[in-house]
């Protein structure tokens, strides 16, 4: 980031600044005038994302055009924060356009656009119809504004609005409770997180005196090692929050209370992906720190393998997804923590394409079978609706990691870096079994829905679904397929190429296995652990699907780490905040009502003369004052005044 | 406008509008309201003014008036603006029409309610012009009266408690500082109460750190930091919602405005010995105030606990003694009264129509008053300090500065941002969400002139949020100098030590040179 440029004028770097502000006035429009508009509504919401989209191609393309060392640019648009002068803090509305900043607005914004397109038909009859355009509009905006932010501070805006958007659409059935308890808690985990980035950055502005990328980056070397290292480690507790990693994972998969269409979004384009787009940012600043990015490789791989046990033993067709997207998550930290950015940020987004698909098919079956999750009672839908399971089989593919297929190369690529990190040995053999792991729960999950015999309730039609919402599939399942193409190999791939002057260089000690070895365990244990799913589950009988006890019955009830903070976080929290709460009552206001008490009881004396309970007081502070200051004047009370 | 007494005005303008409505007949409901409506609205037009008359990169104060009041004690009538008062008083002057436009349908003694608003207004902007000592306790006194008839008289069942406590409190506080402006009068040469001439006395360690305290009692009080606080829940809970909107919107900031006007520059070096100790207050009121919000089941109780929370920052940022902390103080003031303020007013609109403040007595209310409870939100995303919107802008700065002083303070209050989230929303959840019971059944929606009050002000936790540099403009030459000036002198007192210890050592050297020498 030494050759920052400011974008010459009248090109489409300089009018970034609309990406997000345009979707994010419509969210404000729709938010006041939704009612009076409303069937416009979607519309208006469509036509400001497909803007934000169409001149996110143009930023591409303009970036693309540059010479390799000029794609960096800053645009200014005026100063946000200048908090105590000279010396003070200085933050600037500001947007940074990059090569990583230009392939994330192009996943958010064509993404997220397909996700407006599908929610045309898939919200159709809901009442609260603008409302949740507005909602959708105003989470895209805000995941603009993170991913173009030029300093800590406002990727930092970003960070929280994604935040509160998600507690928007989560809580958007907010009349069941239970929905909104989960998106009290997807905002309230992501603070916990957050606290952790605001304090990184109080750091970071210590040490450097800055929160922009621009100083802070180039000058990461400057710094004393213990510095960075907890700056690092705070960052990084942020990325668990957004990120839905070890320990603060436990929100996401609740998050599914939120219609459908949100579920792709926070899944795929939005939100959960902020917190590798944030290490893979500041990846100057971890290449100093490897030790640090070990850690968060293995917190990756360990969520990895966690949620991937999770999701095997899942029967709710979307919960199964979410678990899918923690353990891909943790994929996408192996990538960054090992060193090697590209190959982390290019499973972010191949991982967008076939999340986002898997979440919206998912939300096309259940249209099909009266908004049915369980995947026991579905089975044999192929027929009835052809393109919601093509497109699925080919996301589940995709996520399986089938040769040639998006998810095949980019996950490839992490397994070996993870294989070339001297160290990371381990951190790749779980990424090898949570591949099988992965291939077993997707064919489980595809099995369960469209083959097999037709277990669906009484009464259920399924049908396909508008083609408002195939189409998204198709697209998407296109983007799945061919996504690989973005980099097919490590070394001369073309994100490896584009993402140069964003992100650290990754330095490869050599594999410890030879390449060939690499990819055919990746390979085999993926083949069989989606043969064996499929075996398993065309012939099952789904009365014993979801059932059983020891291992399998903790993995269904997500291992209890719900519980284990309810017990040793919330629990002592209430009590302490309880005890608190009695001792204001009756400790410091007691006291003070005792002092009051007695000095009643000695007023009591002379109150006969008194009639009012102010009047009383007021004449004794008149009083007071003039005893105090005939003492003052007399150089009593202090002496030697004079 | 040169020559025209603007700070006066501001002053008179409300004072002559509470005479008016006193001389109405007490029956003319129409006409009280209008006057009072057109007492408040007329000073902040008037207030508006003071954006292109103050300058905005100047340290000192600006706009001064001085008359010689009572000559013989050296008392003066000596009004003077800088940035800090200048934006609590645009405050004071935005929040008081909406108040009268929120209270229109008053109907209990309207006279003595209106009038009493605007003697109030009338004297808290006296108490943030006042640069004669005993000018600004006069007007602080007096802003007294008017909330204690507020309290006690229209407050709620538990009113009479309530007022006596909240007046008791600030005259105690209030008390003990007007012994330590006596005794700086008297150090001074009983010759003049004026502000500068006060700032100026020469005092010893212990003279400061003894009169420290008595002006930290009135101000600590007025905040509240813990643990002098618990009038406020009290007076917060009884008080009408006007009442409440002014005590949290504007009163409370005197404390802090206290602490950047006198304690600061008037006892440098007992405020850098105590910041310490005040550090840890405010750290202990951000966590423990958010804490007790929680468990809290009267929303107007929670609100004023929030309060305490939220106040305990602009404790952390004025003592940070560094500018970026002090001017996010200064911010975090005006937002607060913004955000609780509006927090105040909705719940009075509920309390209207239902006449309950029990959280449990509501469920689905977001169903059944979407206007109502997106107002709610946003204004409780306001308070929770949600980037893009104003709490925020100041928040983060005063967690900055505390940081560059006291690294576990800023650790330890960040956390208060989780616990701010967990205790408006949980209280949110319950009562805005789930099915439409309770008291939300048939609740009616915001009437137009409810959502007129609320307009502006979510219009201004926008602006603030997104180009907070207006305000920051103004407040960062006052701070730095008040900063500044707590610096150079303490380097003084510390210099002056330094230099005795030098001596004492060269002394010593000469000493052992010439036991050295033969």
């Amino acid at each position: 980031m030494e050759n920052v440029l400011t974008p010459p004028a009248g090109s489409p770097v300089d009018f970034a600044w609309l990406i997000p502000v345009v979707p994010a006035l419509s969210a404000g429009l729709l938010l006041v005038f939704g009612k009076r508009l409303g069937r416009l509504s979607s519309a208006v919401a469509i036509l400001s994302i497909g803007f934000s989209a169409t001149l996110s191609t143009m930023v591409f393309a303009f970036l693309q055009a540059q010479p390799e060392e000029g794609r960096v640019f800053v645009r200014t648009l005026g100063t946000w924060l200048s908090v105590g002068g000279a010396d003070g803090l200085r933050v600037d509305w500001a947007l940074l356009i990059d090569p990583l900043a230009s392939v994330m607005l192009l996943l958010v914004t064509w993404v997220g656009l397909l996700i407006h397109v599908y929610s045309l038909g898939y919200m159709a009859h809901d009442e609260r119809n603008p409302q949740f355009f507005a909602y959708l509009n105003l989470f895209a905006a805000s995941m603009l504004i993170l991913v173009t932010g030029s300093s800590f501070l406002t990727l930092f805006v970003g960070w929280e609005l994604v935040g509160l958007c998600s507690y928007l659409l989560v809580g958007f059935w907010f009349e069941r409770r239970d929905y909104a308890t989960a998106a009290k808690k997807a905002f309230v985990v992501n603070r916990i997180g957050d606290v952790g980035f605001m304090i990184a950055m109080f750091l970071i502005f210590a040490t450097f005196g800055s929160l922009t990328f621009a100083d802070v980056l180039p000058a990461v070397s400057t710094a004393a090692t213990g510095v960075l290292i907890a700056v690092g480690l705070l960052l990084f507790v942020g990325a668990t929050g957004k990120s839905a990693q070890i320990p603060l994972f436990v929100w996401l998969p609740d998050a599914m209370a939120g219609p459908t269409p949100v579920s792709a979004l926070i899944h795929a384009a939005t939100m959960v992906t902020a917190g590798v787009y944030l290490v893979a940012r500041a990846s100057p600043l971890y290449l100093e720190i490897p030790d640090v990015g070990l850690l968060v490789a293995w917190v990756g791989a360990a969520t990895a393998f966690v949620a991937a046990a999770i999701a095997c033993a899942q029967v709710d067709l979307k919960r199964i997804l979410a678990y899918s997207t923690v353990s891909q998550l943790g994929y996408m930290f192996i990538g960054v923590g090992v060193g090697d950015y590209t190959a982390g940020v290019f499973h972010l987004l191949t991982h967008g394409f076939f999340k986002a698909l898997l979440f919206l098919a998912a939300g096309s079956v259940m249209h099909a079978v009266a908004d049915e999750t369980d995947i026991r009672r579905m089975g044999g839908l192929f027929s009835k609706m052809p393109v919601t399971a093509v497109t699925s089989l080919i996301a589940v593919l995709a996520i399986a990691g089938f040769p040639y297929t998006s998810g095949f190369f980019s996950k490839e690529e992490v397994l070996a870096s993870a294989a070339a990190r001297p160290g990371a040995q381990g951190i790749w053999v779980l990424g090898i079994l949570v591949a099988g792991m992965t291939a077993f729960y997707m064919a489980r999950w595809f099995v369960l829905i469209f083959l097999g015999s037709p277990r669906w309730a009484e009464g259920v039609r399924p049908h396909e679904s508008p083609p408002s919402m195939t189409l998204p599939l198709v697209v998407l399942a296109v983007g799945s397929a061919a996504g690989g193409l973005l980099n097919t190999s490590p070394e001369d791939g073309f994100l490896h190429h584009w993402l140069e002057p964003s992100v650290a260089a990754f330095a490869a000690d050599g594999h410890f296995l030879s390449e060939g070895l690499l990819l055919g365990a990746a390979l085999g244990v993926a083949a069989v652990g989606g043969l064996l799913g499929a075996l398993l589950y065309l012939r099952v009988d789904v009365a014993t699907v979801g059932v059983g006890g020891g291992a399998r019955n903790a993995a269904r009830r997500r291992y209890y780490v719900d519980e284990v903070y309810e017990t040793i976080v919330m629990r002592p929290g209430r009590a302490m905040a309880d005890a608190f709460a009695a001792f204001d009552r009756r400790g410091i206001d007691g006291a003070v009502n005792g002092l009051a008490r007695m000095t009643a009881g000695v007023a009591t004396v002379g109150r006969r003369t008194q009639t009012g309970f102010v009047r009383s007081y007021a004449l004794a502070v008149l009083a007071g004052t003039v005893l105090i200051a005939a003492l003052f004047a007399s150089g009593v009370v202090f002496g030697g005044i004079r | 406008m040169p020559g025209f007494p603007l700070l006066t005005a501001l002053i008179a303008v409300p004072a002559v509008a509470a005479a008016v409505v006193a001389l109405l007949p007490s029956t003319a409901r129409g006409a009280l309201r209008a006057a009072a409506a057109a007492g408040t609205g007329a000073t902040f037009l008037l207030s508006l003014l003071m954006l292109t008359d103050f300058t905005a990169g100047d340290a000192g104060f600006q706009l001064g008036e001085q008359v010689a009041w009572i000559p013989q004690w050296g008392i003066t009538y000596r009004l003077g603006v800088d940035g800090i008062s200048l934006l609590l008083v645009l405050l004071t002057t935005f929040m008081f029409p909406l108040t009268v436009l929120a209270a229109w349908e008053h109907t209990d003694r309207p006279k003595g309610f209106f009038a009493s608003l605007l003697a109030l207004e009338a004297a808290l902007i006296g108490v943030f012009w006042a640069l004669d000592v005993i000018l600004f306790y006069v007007f602080f006194v007096a802003m007294l009266v008017p909330m204690y008839a507020l309290i006690g008289i229209w407050g709620g069942s538990n009113r009479r408690y309530a007022s006596v406590k909240f007046f008791l409190y600030t005259l105690v506080g209030g008390l003990l500082m007007l012994v330590a402006i006596l005794y700086l009068y008297f150090k001074a040469g009983a010759t003049s109460f004026d502000y500068d001439v006060l700032a100026g006395v020469a005092l010893t360690g212990t003279e400061q750190l003894w009169l420290f305290l008595a002006f930290f009692a009135a101000f600590a009080i007025k905040v509240p930091l813990f643990p002098f606080h618990t009038w406020l829940p009290d007076a917060h809970t009884e008080a009408p919602t006007a009442g409440s909107v002014i005590l949290a919107a504007v009163m409370l900031k005197i404390g802090g405005y206290g602490f950047l006007r006198f304690s600061l520059p008037y006892f440098p070096e007992a405020t850098e010995r105590l910041a310490p100790v005040i550090l840890a207050l405010g750290v202990i009121g951000v966590l423990y105030g958010a804490l007790v919000a929680m468990m809290q089941s009267d929303i107007k109780r929670l609100v004023a606990y929030s309060s305490v929370s939220h106040l305990g920052f602009v404790a952390l940022g004025v003592f940070a003694l560094n500018p970026i902390g002090a001017a996010g103080s200064v911010v975090q003031m005006v937002n607060h009264g913004l955000s609780t303020g509006a927090l105040f007013l909705l719940i009075g609109f509920l309390y209207e129509r239902t006449h309950s403040r029990a959280i449990s007595e509501y469920s689905g209310l977001l169903r059944s008053a979407p206007i109502f409870g997106g107002l709610f939100l946003v204004t409780v995303m306001s308070s929770i300090a949600l980037p893009g919107l104003n709490g925020f802008v100041g928040e983060f700065p005063i967690l900055l500065g505390t940081f560059a002083t006291s690294r576990w303070a800023a650790v330890a209050a960040a956390f208060g941002v989780i616990l701010a989230a967990l205790y408006l929303l949980w209280a949110y959840q319950r009562m805005f969400h789930g099915p439409v019971e309770g008291r939300a059944v048939g609740f009616a929606d915001l009437r137009p002139r409810e959502i007129a009050v609320m307009v502006p002000l979510v219009a201004l936790m926008l602006g603030i949020g997104l180009y907070p540099q207006p305000l920051y403009d103004r407040v960062n030459p006052a701070v730095e100098q008040i900063v500044a000036d707590v610096r150079a002198r303490t380097d003084v007192a510390a210099a002056d030590e330094a230099a005795a210890d030098e001596a004492a050592t060269d002394e010593a050297a000469t000493d052992e040179a010439q036991e050295g020498s033969p």
